[in-house]
């Protein structure tokens, strides 16, 4: 009986405080400076450098110069900071927002604009 | 002498959702030999080394397991520190202790809860996951990832913490110590736990040294073993006592992740009042040639890293040997001669990662 | 702080006395590892007293390698003598208990000394 009574004011306080879990629909979720959510290109700022796709450790990211294209496999990216940190320009970055579900798994293609290169030049 | 009959144990059983297999020798009730099988789910992550480059492969690292991720990345880290001789910042080292403690705690309160669920006291279980929710907070907080944070790397760390965010940390792990206070009653005061969990699973003191246990299952048979006292990295100026039970049994396994929440806790508090300024990481510059077996403390005991270097960015092996591996003969041990309702306790007491063992 | 590593290189007559006097000495068993050489198999004997690092090493042939066991001695060793001899093929004779090359579910047959870099495409790094 007593070891019932050792709980009992845990027992109280969940009755009366709020609930724990978060409402979801009704109450979003909070994000933290990095939280972890998908890789954001700035198209008129990137240089096709191709640093983030020599230094992807996965290989997520693929960059063509020919066809003027980056793209990104957010299904291989495990989301390391990796090519915000190298990236010379930094034109990526860490979005909070979590990728929205897919039906197939395929790259995302990004097409760079060529003014941005003569804009640079 | 009675029938022998052989009643095989899991891979899928509802009080253990991870593959390991035992075959359970049993007269009448009593369990008199135990064959384990682990390999269901073997990943060969060992082999990646001649794939990705020896910065990379501290990802795969902490890819071993899901729950110690972050100590798994820093004895990769230290091996390849020690092979290339690089001094690393103090700031980096202690915040490097700071994530590895809040692991500990997290993945001891993780065990707790899913001990609780299987001696079937639901709401404890419900309780030690509140208080480990808040743990998972302060990771997403500060590195951005709840399980697999990506903050070592070779050469320091990646992530800076600012001293205002330390000293607000300081708080919440306040926070954390009250709401795990009257948990951690519960553990070592309440009737129930103490009931089902006392006087089973006896591993001697001999045996447990014999069998080469590790973490708190080798500390739970009064061993002082724990490799912070190898004092690596920032241990060299945090004293860590370990935490010893002598009673050997499966309560006394618990008990000492119970108190370790405490002394992790104490650890965390020590690193934000201590931490000094400055930078985080090294330059790295060449690639590693030469060896070195890397050994630190996980929350379920001693990990050994082997890196090789061998001049290239490709490593020439790399193997870890996880604190799971070796506790299966001590945890063979334990199993005879109990009776078969006290196997899921017994396995679980040795807090095992079958994922860690398949690496 | 790093620790010092004492590494002992063996012959392999020599093992099964080396292990002998070592466990009588109280040491405990780490870990058995193994790693590929261009000309021959590296195996490694770590044992631990007291935080003393102690490791033996001693080489085998690539071609047909073959091991005593040394798990009547100490124990624990049958689990990574398996281990070595599903992943690197490495013929241990004499263990307490032999899992026949069934203890890891693999695919391939020692995958670990067999795949090289070669043989996989290098992904860039």
């Amino acid at each position: 009986m007593s070891d019932i009574l050792k709980m009992f004011t845990t027992v109280i306080k969940s009755l009366f405080k709020k609930s724990t879990c978060r409402q979801y629909p009704f109450k979003k979720p909070v994000f933290f400076d990095r939280t972890k959510g998908h890789i954001q290109i700035d198209r008129e700022r990137c240089i096709l450098c191709s640093l983030c796709d020599k230094r992807c450790p996965t290989g997520a990211i693929n960059v063509d110069r020919n066809a003027r294209t980056w793209a990104i496999n957010s299904y291989k990216c495990i989301l390391c900071f990796r090519c915000v940190e190298v990236c010379p320009v930094t034109c990526l970055a860490m979005q909070q927002q979590y990728s929205a579900p897919e039906e197939i798994k395929k790259s995302e293609v990004v097409e760079i604009p060529a003014k941005a290169e003569k804009a640079k030049a | 002498m009675a029938k022998r009959t052989i009643v095989p144990f899991g891979p899928q059983h509802p009080v253990l959702p991870e593959p390991i297999h035992l075959d359970l020798v049993l007269e009448d009730e009593m369990v008199v030999d135990v064959l384990p099988s682990v390999g269901f789910i073997h990943r060969g992550l060992e082999l990646l080394c001649q794939k990705k480059s020896f910065q990379d492969m501290v990802f795969v690292a902490e890819r071993i397991c899901g729950i110690c991720s972050f100590i798994h990345g820093v004895g990769y880290c230290q091996g390849i520190e020690k092979v290339m001789n690089l001094d690393i910042p103090k700031r980096a080292q202690f915040l490097r202790v700071f994530w590895g403690e809040l692991s500990r705690v997290h993945s001891h309160l993780l065990w707790l809860g899913l001990a609780a669920d299987a001696i079937g006291f639901e709401s404890l279980f419900m309780h030690s996951w509140r208080v480990r929710e808040k743990v998972l907070a302060i990771f997403e907080e500060t590195t951005g990832g709840r399980v697999i944070f990506g903050a070592a790397k070779v050469g320091g760390v990646r992530i800076d913490i600012s001293q205002d965010k330390l000293d607000q940390l300081a708080i919440a792990l306040d926070e954390i110590q009250k709401e795990y206070e009257p948990l951690a009653k519960v553990f070592l005061e309440d009737y129930t736990v103490q009931h089902r969990w006392s006087e089973v699973g006896y591993l001697s003191k001999e045996d447990a040294h014999q069998l080469g246990a590790v973490g708190p299952t080798a500390r739970a048979s009064g061993l002082p073993q724990d490799m912070r006292k190898l004092r690596y990295g920032a241990y060299e100026d945090l004293e860590v006592e370990p935490i010893v039970e002598t009673a050997g049994d499966c309560y006394a396994r618990c008990v000492v992740r119970v108190k370790e929440i405490y002394q992790s806790l104490d650890l965390m508090r020590r690193v934000i009042h201590k931490i000094p300024a400055g930078e985080i990481e090294t330059k790295v510059t060449g690639f590693p040639q030469g060896e070195y077996f890397s050994r630190v403390e996980q929350p379920r005991g001693e990990v050994v890293y082997y890196v090789k270097g061998n001049g290239t960015k490709f490593l020439d092996r790399f193997r870890v040997r996880t604190p799971t591996f070796a506790n299966i003969p001590p945890l063979l041990q334990m199993l005879k001669g109990c009776t078969l309702a006290d196997v899921p306790a017994i396995v679980l007491s040795i807090d095992p990662c079958i994922s860690c063992t398949e690496r | 702080m790093f620790e010092d590593q004492e590494i002992v290189t063996i012959e392999r007559s020599e093992l099964i006395s080396r292990a002998q006097k070592i466990s009588k000495e109280g040491y405990r068993l780490v870990q058995i590892g193994c790693t590929k050489q261009s000309d021959h198999f590296q195996i490694d004997y770590t044992f631990d007293k007291e935080y003393r690092f102690y490791n033996l090493r001693l080489s085998i042939p690539l071609d047909h390698p073959t091991l005593p066991s040394i798990s009547h001695l100490i124990m624990p060793a049958f689990l990574y003598e398996n281990e070595m001899h599903d992943l690197f093929g490495i013929q241990v004779s004499d263990m307490i208990l032999d899992y026949q090359g069934k203890f890891y579910n693999i695919a391939k047959k020692a995958p670990f000394a067999t795949i090289s870099a070669a043989d996989t495409t290098t992904e860039k790094g």
